[in-house]
C-alpha cells in the first residue's frame, strides 16, 4: 500500500532539529518505507523520514510543499500519525525557538570606565546571559584532526565496523540512561535528542563509508562528523547550521569509547574557571562541573543552539561569537567574563581580579538586603495579601523556586515522570520522586496534579486510540476514569510520601473536570487509596485537601455543585482560555482568539472568582497568566489567594505586588471588562495606572554613606559610589547609571575644588533621588578647577521624573549652596563616622 | 548697586546652584543688592521681575545651556560668563559688571 499526504511548511525556521525529530520518532514506530519529499525545483532526493539528520539535511524552509510518502502495510496509520505530528506538534517547536530569537536584542560592548581606567585587555563579544564571574582559564578541546587518531591502525575492516557500533550503542544505552535521571529539560530533552541522534542512519551509512575506504573506526567517526557537520555548516538556515555542533558532540562521545587511552573532550575542573573554547558541545557544557564554572568564552554559537539554551538554563555567564577563543588566554592564567557589558579580560590582572571581587561582594550585600524582605508573603501596598508559588515538574525546581521566595508549589506537574519511556512509573518511583519534592517545599503547600496526559502529552504505552481531536479527548480525569489502576499507584505513591509533611500542606488536585461526578469519582478514589495504604500497614496522613482544576467550561458554571467533593480550585488559564474561546492554543491561525486579554474571558474569570468565593473553598490560578507580570493587576483585582509562576518570576512578581494598589487594579479590571478587545486592555495593563503611588524613599541612607572609602581613582570612587545605590536597592542598572554620570563628566568636571567632588545625573535607571557620600582615606585627581586632588565624593543621583522629585531637587539644591560655604566644608570633611556625616547632613539639609 | 542675574547649568542638579550662591553670598559681601534666577532641574525659580530687571544696572548671565526669557535683557548691559567661572571667581566676575 502506497499512501501520500501533502503539507506546507508554516515553521519560520523550516523543518529544523526539533520538528524533524518528532517527525523521525513517529515515523519510525511503523514498518513502512516512509519517505519525506520536497518539492522544489530541482526537487532534491527524498529524505528518510525515521532519520533525523535526513530530514534536516533536506533543508526545508518556511513556504516549501512537501509530500510525505509511506508504502507498506502500515501505511495509512503511518501516515495519518505523521499528519497529526505535523499539523499539531510541530508549531509548539516553533514557538520556543521565537522566544529565544526575541532575547538577542540587547548585546552591545559596553567597558565601564574603571576597568577602562585599569587598562585591561578587553575582547569583545556578545553576551548571551547576564552576570559576570572570573576564575582560571581552562581550554576545551574540539573535534580531533584525522591525523591524530590515525596512528592506530586499521584492523579487519569489520572487526573496526563492531568496535564502532558497539561504541555508537554504549553512548546511546549511556544517554538514555542520563536522559532518565537527568533533572529536568532543557537537559533531559537534549540527552533524549541526542540519543536518537546516536542511532540516525545517516550517521551510520557516513561511518560505513569511510571504513569501506580503509579508515580505522576512530578516524571513520571524525571523518563522518566533518563530513556531516560541513553539510549542516551549508544550511541557508542558522538553527540548521547550529545542529553542525550536536554532531560534533555525539562524535566526541564515540571517540572517547573508541580512543580509551585518556582521550577526554571534557576538561576537569577544580576550581572557580572560565571556560574557552572554540565549539563547545552541548554535552560538553553538561559534563563540566558547574560548582566551578564560573563563564564561559566561545566561538560562533547560535542563540537558538542547545549549548546556548543550556547556559542560558544554568545561568552561566557567557561571551559568545568571540573569535578564535581557544587562541586568546592561556591556561592557568585568570580571566573575566563580564556579560554585563559583553567582554572578556584575560589575562585579568590582580587589580582588575580585586575590582570584579568586590562586584562579586556588592552583588552577594545586595542580594542579601532584597533577599530579607523579597521572600516574605507579599501584600499590596493597601493590604492585600496575594501569595506567589511556583510551578514545578522536578524537586530540583521547587527547591529553587522556594529559595527565590515562594511561598509553596501552586502546580506540580506529575505527568513529567510519565512521558519519554515505555512504561509507567511503579509506586516505589513515584513515592521517591514525590518524597523530594514534597521534603524541597520544606513544609510549604504543594499542590501535586495527578497525570495530565492526553491531549498534546502522549505515553505511548497507554495505547491510546487515535483521537480526531485530542483536546477534546479522553484526557486528564477522563483517562485517569480509563486507566483507576494507574490513578490508584499514583495516589498510594503521594499520600504515602505526604505522611511525613505537615498536616494539610500536600495537596492532590485533578486536571479536566468537567461534571461534580468526576471530582466525586476522584475524591473516592483519594479515600480508596488512603486505605489501601493504611492496610498495607504504611503510615498515611490523616488529611490530604483535594482539589479540582478549573479549566473546562462546563465546570464555570457549577462551582457550588463541585463545593461538597473539593477542598479548593485551581484556575488552568490556559485550556480555559482555549475551550472558551474554542481556539486551539497551538493553531497560530487563531491565535488572536486565543488571548486571555478577550473582555468575554476576563468576565469569564471574574464570575468563576465569585462563585468561588461563595462556596468559601480556597482558589488558586496555575495557568501562564498567573505567572505573567503584565497580568499581575488582573489577578490582584480578581483576589484569588494564591498566582503560580515560572521560579525565575517569584521574586519579581512578589516586587510587583508590593507596589501595586488593588483598588486601582479592580477599578483597572472593571474597565478591561468594559473595553472592546484585547488591544485595549493591553493598553490599560501596560499604563501603569494600577501601582500604587511609590513609598518615598529617603535622599539620605547610610548604606549609601561610607566613611572610609577605598577608592584609589576618580572612575574607582564613581564605580564605588554607583555600587552603594545598586546594594540599597535604588538602581537595577549600575551601568546605566555609570554611563550617565560620565557623560556628564565629559562636559567638564564635577570637582569642585577644596577636595570636593559631586558627580551626579538624572537618568531613568535611577529608581529614587539619592545621595551617595564617599569620603576617602586618600585622595585622588578629579581635574578640579582650583587642581587640588578630592577628598570627598557626593554622588547626586535623580531620577527622570517621580512623586516628590521637586522636594529631592530642592534638597540637592540646598546641598549645592551650602558646599559654596568653607565651614561646612570644613565640618563635612571632618567628620569620621556614618553616623555622623548622617545627622550632619539631615540636620544641615533640614530634613529632620 | 543693582545688579540681576541667571544662572543655568547642564543637568541643573547642582552647579546652576551653586553659582548662585557664590554670585549672592559676595555682592552681599561686597555691599551690592543682586538678584538671581536659577534655572534648574526645578524650573524657573525666583524669576526676576521687570521692575527689578529695569531697575538693575547690570545683568550676569553664568548660563551654559539656553536660558529661557533671554529678550528681557534686551537693552540691559550683559556680563555673560560660564556657570563655572562664576563658581570659581564671583568676585572677577562682579568686577566684569563693574561691581
Amino acid at each position: 500500500m502506497r499512501i501520500e499526504h501533502e503539507f506546507v511548511c508554516t515553521l519560520a525556521n523550516g523543518l529544523h532539529a526539533r520538528p524533524a525529530s518528532l517527525i523521525a520518532e513517529q515515523a519510525s514506530r511503523f514498518a513502512a518505507r516512509i519517505l519525506l519529499v520536497r518539492r522544489v525545483t530541482p526537487e532534491p532526493p527524498p529524505a528518510d523520514a525515521r532519520s533525523v539528520l535526513s530530514v534536516i539535511g533536506l533543508d526545508v524552509r518556511q513556504g516549501d510543499r512537501c509530500t510525505i510518502r509511506a508504502e507498506g502495510d502500515d501505511a495509512r496509520p503511518a501516515i495519518e500519525a505523521l499528519r497529526e505530528v505535523i499539523e499539531l506538534r510541530l508549531d509548539e517547536a516553533e514557538q520556543a525557538a521565537e522566544i529565544e530569537s526575541a532575547r538577542l536584542a540587547r548585546a552591545s560592548t559596553r567597558v565601564p570606565m574603571v576597568v577602562r581606567a585599569l587598562g585591561a585587555r578587553t575582547i569583545a563579544g556578545e553576551a548571551l546571559c547576564s552576570g559576570f564571574g572570573f576564575g582560571e582559564v581552562v581550554l576545551a578541546a574540539g573535534l580531533p584532526h584525522p591525523a591524530s587518531v590515525a596512528s592506530a591502525p586499521a584492523g579487519a575492516p569489520e572487526s573496526e565496523h563492531t568496535r564502532a557500533r558497539h561504541a555508537i550503542e554504549s553512548v546511546r544505552d549511556e544517554l538514555l540512561a542520563r536522559s532518565r535521571t537527568a533533572a529536568a529539560p532543557p537537559e533531559s530533552a537534549l540527552l533524549a535528542a541526542h540519543s536518537q541522534m546516536v542511532q540516525d542512519p545517516t550517521l551510520w551509512e557516513s561511518i560505513s563509508a569511510a571504513l569501506a575506504h580503509g579508515a580505522n573506526a576512530p578516524q571513520a567517526v571524525v571523518q563522518a562528523a566533518a563530513t556531516l557537520g560541513d553539510k549542516l555548516r551549508s544550511s541557508s538556515n542558522a538553527y540548521i547550521r547550529e545542529r553542525a555542533l550536536d554532531v560534533q558532540d555525539i562524535a566526541l562521545q564515540i571517540l572517547e569509547r573508541l580512543l580509551p587511552r585518556g582521550f577526554s573532550s571534557v576538561p576537569e575542573l577544580v576550581r572557580d574557571s572560565i571556560v574557552f573554547a572554540d565549539a563547545l558541545t552541548p554535552n560538553q557544557l553538561l559534563r563540566l562541573n558547574r560548582a566551578f564554572l564560573k563563564g564561559l568564552v566561545l566561538g560562533p554559537v547560535g542563540r537558538t543552539s542547545h549549548t546556548a539554551i543550556l547556559a542560558r538554563g544554568f545561568a552561566i555567564p557567557c561571551i559568545i561569537n568571540v573569535a578564535r577563543p581557544s587562541t586568546i588566554a592561556s591556561p592557568g592564567h585568570v580571566a573575566v567574563v563580564d556579560a554585563e557589558g559583553g567582554f572578556v579580560i584575560a589575562p585579568a590582572q590582580p587589580d582588575v581580579q580585586a575590582y570584579y571581587a568586590r562586584l562579586q561582594n556588592a552583588a552577594e550585600r545586595r542580594a542579601a538586603r532584597l533577599g530579607a524582605s523579597g521572600a516574605e508573603t507579599a501584600c499590596t501596598r493597601d493590604g492585600q495579601r496575594l501569595e506567589i508559588a511556583v510551578n514545578a515538574s522536578t524537586a530540583a525546581e521547587v527547591e529553587a523556586g522556594v529559595a527565590r521566595g515562594a511561598d509553596g508549589v501552586g502546580l506540580f506537574r506529575t505527568e513529567f515522570l510519565f512521558l519519554e519511556r515505555d512504561h509507567a512509573p511503579d509506586e516505589d518511583e513515584q513515592f521517591t520522586a514525590y518524597s523530594e519534592a514534597i521534603h524541597a517545599a520544606a513544609g510549604r503547600p504543594i499542590i501535586f496534579r495527578t497525570f495530565d496526559i492526553g491531549g498534546d502529552k502522549p505515553a505511548p504505552y497507554l495505547r491510546m486510540a487515535h483521537e480526531e481531536n485530542p483536546f477534546l479527548g479522553c484526557r486528564g480525569v477522563r483517562l485517569h476514569m480509563r486507566h483507576p489502576a494507574m490513578l490508584d499507584v499514583q495516589l498510594r505513591a503521594l499520600l504515602r510520601a505526604a505522611a511525613g509533611a505537615p498536616a494539610g500542606s500536600v495537596r492532590i488536585m485533578a486536571p479536566m473536570v468537567a461534571t461534580p461526578d468526576e471530582a466525586s469519582w476522584f475524591r473516592s478514589r483519594v479515600t480508596e487509596a488512603s486505605r489501601q495504604v493504611r492496610e498495607a500497614g504504611r503510615p498515611a496522613p490523616g488529611q490530604v485537601p483535594v482539589g479540582v482544576m478549573i479549566e473546562v467550561p462546563a465546570a464555570v458554571h457549577s462551582l457550588d455543585l463541585f463545593a461538597p467533593h473539593v477542598d479548593f480550585f485551581s484556575i488552568g488559564t490556559n485550556d480555559l482560555c482555549q475551550y472558551w474561546m474554542a481556539a486551539d492554543r497551538g493553531n497560530p491561525s487563531v491565535a488572536t482568539l486565543n488571548n486571555p486579554h478577550h473582555p468575554t474571558f476576563l468576565r469569564a474569570l471574574r464570575y468563576v472568582v465569585t462563585q468561588a468565593r461563595r462556596t468559601g473553598k480556597w482558589l488558586g490560578v496555575c495557568g501562564e497568566m498567573g505567572g505573567r507580570p503584565q497580568d499581575l493587576p488582573l489577578m490582584i483585582a480578581l483576589g484569588v489567594d494564591e498566582i503560580s509562576a515560572s521560579g525565575s518570576q517569584v521574586l519579581a512578581l512578589k516586587h510587583l505586588v508590593r507596589t501595586a494598589d488593588s483598588q486601582r487594579c479592580r477599578d483597572l479590571l472593571d474597565r478591561a471588562c468594559a473595553s472592546s478587545g484585547p488591544g485595549a486592555v493591553e493598553e490599560r495593563l501596560a499604563s501603569g495606572s494600577w501601582r500604587a503611588e511609590p513609598a518615598p524613599l529617603p535622599v539620605i541612607d547610610p548604606a549609601c554613606i561610607d566613611a572610609a572609602s577605598g577608592a584609589t581613582s576618580k572612575e574607582d570612587a564613581i564605580a564605588r559610589a554607583i555600587e552603594l545605590l545598586w546594594i540599597a536597592g535604588r538602581t537595577d542598572r549600575p551601568r546605566d547609571v555609570e554611563a550617565a554620570v560620565w557623560a556628564r563628566e565629559q562636559t567638564y568636571s564635577t570637582g569642585l575644588g577644596y577636595g570636593f567632588a559631586i558627580p551626579h545625573c538624572k537618568c531613568d535607571a535611577v529608581d529614587a533621588a539619592s545621595l551617595v557620600v564617599l569620603k576617602l582615606r586618600g585622595e585622588v585627581d578629579w581635574g578640579s578647577t582650583d587642581g587640588q586632588p578630592v577628598r570627598m565624593v557626593l554622588l547626586l543621583a535623580a531620577p527622570i521624573a517621580g512623586t516628590g522629585s521637586q522636594q529631592h531637587m530642592r534638597i540637592f539644591a540646598t546641598l549645592a549652596r551650602r558646599l559654596m560655604h568653607e565651614e561646612f566644608r570644613r565640618t563635612l570633611a571632618s567628620l569620621t563616622e556614618t553616623s555622623q556625616i548622617e545627622a550632619v547632613l539631615r540636620s544641615e539639609l533640614q530634613l529632620n | 548697586m543693582k545688579i540681576v542675574a541667571v544662572t543655568a547649568c547642564p543637568t541643573g542638579i547642582a552647579h546652576t546652584y551653586m553659582a548662585a550662591e557664590q554670585l549672592e553670598k559676595t555682592a552681599r559681601g561686597l555691599g551690592h543688592q543682586l538678584r538671581v534666577e536659577t534655572q534648574g532641574s526645578m524650573g524657573i525659580e525666583n524669576e526676576l521681575s521687570p521692575e527689578e530687571i529695569a531697575e538693575a544696572e547690570v545683568a550676569i548671565l553664568a548660563v551654559d545651556i539656553e536660558v529661557e526669557g533671554l529678550e528681557r535683557f534686551d537693552r540691559k548691559k550683559i556680563v555673560r560668563v560660564s556657570v563655572t567661572e562664576a563658581i570659581k571667581n564671583p568676585r572677577g566676575v562682579l568686577a566684569k559688571a563693574g561691581a
